[in-house]
């Protein structure tokens, strides 16, 4: 197959306004010094859209001629109310983006366009847990988060969710939170559970698990009305943010939201997929202004297990498609860039005739952000958390150097 | 004292059963399992709901209704409420039929199905539908052959129109090349990888795009006017629907109009690596989440030899030996420990609102799966500690409430039976109140788990 891949980056140089670049792939220095002070350890948050978000929804290449063609209802204006935010003159933000628009202006996010993982199916099910295990079998029951914990010391990790997601299941110790409307129970019967449930290997871990963390939520917090139905309900985010700010809280954190799988309807500036977008942009934001201490030292990964159809459908939507987009936010992410190849979309460009094709691994990025952000030795990424992987090289220049 | 085999009947295949019942129930639990599985009427709880279509209808005329209210910039009347009261008087009807039903297994197989074909209420359109969808598709139809379940529940509107398939059209079809609008595959793809063959099952891309095609036309009627057909039901549209023959796994499928999707859809349910797959969730729903290889093949082979004939299947299901082994593998989701609580000790279930609230709060928004995989059959999805606390909490607060009418020491005997652990008759019977002896019964080990 004949990627046209360099003929692109000489177009995009051409095009190119604000300067943005698409570097190719650095070499991984020899001895990445990450920042790691006690004040301010290095923390990561992995935050995974469910139903593969359209990239080209989010970042759209406006600058392609042809968009417009191939998504006539879906393709967002360069002019108007709902405009676009131009980035350089190939891509740009969907409105709806503003705060990651800002973090791009102040060099805190990185976008990567065109990643996937190595799966190449197309079902939700199958891709999440690819994206997740880290491997390349569905079949792995242990996340690559979960083996990042075992790899290394100084971890701990928690899961915002109602179930502890793929990504953080397996052996080594994870903490799960969801916010809870009951009334609270008493000291006394844990105690009596605590006993009742000493010979049941299941059920006490669970236990366990449940009254250490509850130890750390904020109850006004808690009993605040969450809405059941939003996506990344304002007071779920602020309460994630606030276990990673507690002095004793976990360093790396999990949270999810669904509703990203636009099969019909998905609309242009408005419409489903704005409004999830503007959804995940605001918890952004809440992260970014509660963590402000914190900040400088975070590294927020966005992603999904695919990104969608290149051509809209025949209900005003996309299909489920292979390459997608991911972004890495906060602080020590080394930002302001576009990273990775893009394919383009002309027709020989893309992945069996229809999807974008999935130009950079998922995992060259994810090795480089556990390299440079969390100290995660070289020779661990690439047999121990992401099994068989010794092709795929760390992406580099992704954190800021400390 | 009741045995190790009446205490699975009641609580593996049923919803669990109070202390008396497990008595009557006896020896004979054999029997009482079989005289479920008889056709019958519609039962009372259910019978005050009504129809999908009407509420189809009423669900479209309100969004029309928004729409044209939009663009006239007039004040939008909000609908939400009235949809969901549908949905909870559902939702809450079918939770309660499970708590007071002679048939708790028939009961049990309807819930599965149910979440086998799941629809998911998250797509707003189907939001006053699922229970309806439930009582109409899945009900009728789980003693029968999986042919005529399948088939059912992909001409229901309900899945319709959560998979997009009715607004679904084939390039080549009249519409298609008029209106250039195109083929929507959600439909196909969840029959192939969720209803059937399974994602493992042997199918291409070039298989789900082919079954889309054939589909197509598959819609619902009078929603658009110049579609024709009865109000909110099946009803299909030629003119949307793409001519030519198509091929699935190898397979030529030339007949018209809807006959060309029904015929796909027979042989993918006779198709072997459904059986395998309708053989791995049944065995995983009902006993553990690692499936015995053997086991699963003689569920196979009683769904080959049999054309798919269900009943067959839940008889060799109820003789495996491995159904009866006395070690409870499975955890109680949310909603099966509120249903078992309320159905062992007997208690009038709280009103609607609350019931439905109080499932999803557990962690389990019922007909909210929020994919057509529906929930999984795994373990850990409910096990997670935040999770656990919440029925703690729940356990705790219930106990509070009905500890005064209940004796937790005799209750823990008679109702757990042979499966009573000496920890859990120590804990129950040292509590500092009925209160909390009760609460420890609730949450042991034991009633915790089927």
């Amino acid at each position: 197959m004949n990627r046209k891949a360099l003929h692109r980056r000489e177009v995009l140089r051409l095009l190119s306004v604000a300067g943005a670049s698409l570097p190719f792939m650095p070499a991984l220095p020899a001895m990445a010094t990450p920042s790691q002070s006690k004040d301010n350890p290095a923390r990561l948050v992995w935050l995974q859209l469910r139903g593969g978000m359209d990239g080209l929804g989010a970042i759209p290449p406006y600058g392609e001629g042809r968009l417009k063609r191939l998504r006539p209802t879906l393709a967002q204006e360069t002019t108007g109310e709902d405009a676009l935010i131009p980035l350089d003159g190939l891509f740009g933000l969907h409105h709806r983006l503003p705060t990651f628009a800002d973090l791009y202006r102040d060099k805190e996010l990185i976008i990567a366009p065109a990643v996937g993982s190595p799966y190449r199916g197309r079902s939700h099910f199958d891709g999440q847990k690819i994206l997740e295990n880290g491997t390349t079998l569905a079949s792995t029951p242990v996340g690559w988060l979960n083996r990042t914990l075992s790899s290394t010391a100084a971890n701990t990790a928690l899961a915002v969710s109602p179930a502890v997601p793929l990504v953080l299941s397996g052996p080594a110790r994870v903490n799960n939170w969801s916010p809870s409307r009951l009334p609270g129970t008493n000291d006394d019967l844990l105690k009596r559970l605590e006993w009742l449930y000493r010979n049941d290997t299941q059920l006490s871990k669970r236990l366990q698990e449940a009254t250490e963390t509850e130890g750390m939520v904020d109850s006004e917090a808690a009993n605040a009305r969450i809405r059941r139905n939003r996506v990344l309900p304002k007071e779920l985010v602020r309460q994630a943010a606030r276990f990673l700010a507690a002095p004793d809280g976990p360093n790396i954190l999990t949270l999810e939201a669904g509703g990203w799988d636009t099969h019909s309807g998905q609309g242009a500036g408005r419409g489903r997929l704005a409004n999830q977008l503007a959804a995940l942009d605001n918890a952004i934001a809440i992260l970014r202004d509660t963590l402000a201490a914190q900040w400088n030292n975070i590294v927020v990964v966005i992603t999904s297990e695919f990104g969608r159809t290149v051509k809209e459908n025949g209900t005003n939507g996309t299909d489920h498609g292979t390459g997608g987009a991911l972004f890495l936010a906060g602080g020590a992410v080394n930002g302001g860039r576009i990273v990775g190849d893009w394919p383009g979309l002309g027709s020989n460009d893309l992945y069996q005739g229809r999807d974008l094709y999935p130009a950079t691994d998922t995992r060259a990025i994810l090795k480089g952000v556990l390299h440079d952000h969390l100290a995660v030795a070289e020779g661990k990424l690439h047999d121990q958390i992401f099994p068989d992987s010794k092709n795929i090289k760390a992406m580099g220049g992704l954190i800021k150097p400390s | 004292m009741i045995s190790d085999k009446t205490f699975i009947a009641a609580t593996r295949f049923g919803f669990g059963e109070p202390p008396s019942s497990l008595q009557e129930i006896g020896t004979h639990y054999g029997d009482w399992l079989s005289q479920q599985l008889q056709p019958h009427p519609l039962p009372k709880e259910l019978a005050g709901i009504p129809d999908s279509a009407t509420l189809l209808m009423e669900n479209f005329a309100m969004r029309k209704q928004r729409r044209m209210d939009r663009k006239a910039n007039k004040a939008v009347k909000p609908f939400g409420n009235l949809l969901r009261k549908h949905y909870i008087q559902q939702a809450a009807a079918r939770t309660r039929q499970a708590m007071v039903s002679e048939r708790p297994l028939f009961e049990r197989l309807v819930q599965f199905w149910s979440n086998h074909f799941a629809i998911s209420v998250d797509k707003p359109q189907v939001l006053s539908i699922a229970g309806c969808y439930e009582n109409e598709a899945i009900r009728p139809y789980i003693l029968g052959s999986f042919k005529n379940l399948l088939l059912a529940v992909v001409s229901h509107p309900a899945m319709l129109v959560y998979l997009d398939n009715w607004t679904s059209i084939g390039p080549n079809s009249q519409m298609g090349r008029r209106r250039k609008k195109g083929l929507n595959e959600n439909l196909a793809r969840e029959i192939l990888e969720l209803h059937t063959l399974g994602v493992d099952g042997g199918y291409q891309q070039a298989d789900v795009i082919a079954l889309a095609k054939a589909l197509t036309g598959w819609t619902v009627g009078g929603v658009r006017p110049q579609a024709g057909g009865k109000p909110g039901q099946f009803h299909f549209l030629n003119n949307a629907h793409q001519p030519g023959a198509v091929t699935v796994l190898g397979k030529a499928y030339a007949q018209h109009r809807a006959k060309q999707g029904v015929t796909i859809l027979e042989d993918l349910a006779r198709h072997p690596a459904t059986a395998q797959f309708i053989g791995e969730k049944l065995y995983r729903h009902f006993i553990s989440e690692q499936p015995d290889p053997v086991a699963v093949e003689k569920l196979k082979q009683a769904f080959l030899e049999n054309e798919g004939d269900l009943m067959a299947v839940y008889q060799v299901l109820l003789n495996l030996k491995q159904a009866w082994q006395p070690i409870a593998h499975k955890f109680k989701t949310p909603n099966e420990l509120v249903i078992s609580t309320y159905r062992s000790l007997q208690l009038s279930a709280p009103q609607d609102r609350q019931l439905v609230g109080l499932i999803d709060q557990l962690g389990q928004p019922l007909f909210r799966p929020g994919s057509p995989a529906g929930w999984p059959e795994r373990n850990s999805h409910w096990d997670g500690g935040s999770l656990l606390m919440k029925r703690i909490e729940w356990i705790d607060s219930l106990s509070d409430r009905v500890s005064r009418s209940v004796d937790p020491s005799a209750l823990a005997e008679g109702l757990l039976g042979p499966q009573l652990s000496k920890r859990t008759r120590s804990a129950v019977k040292r509590a500092e109140s009925a209160s909390q002896s009760l609460a420890l019964l609730l949450l042991s080990p034991e009633f915790q788990r089927r």
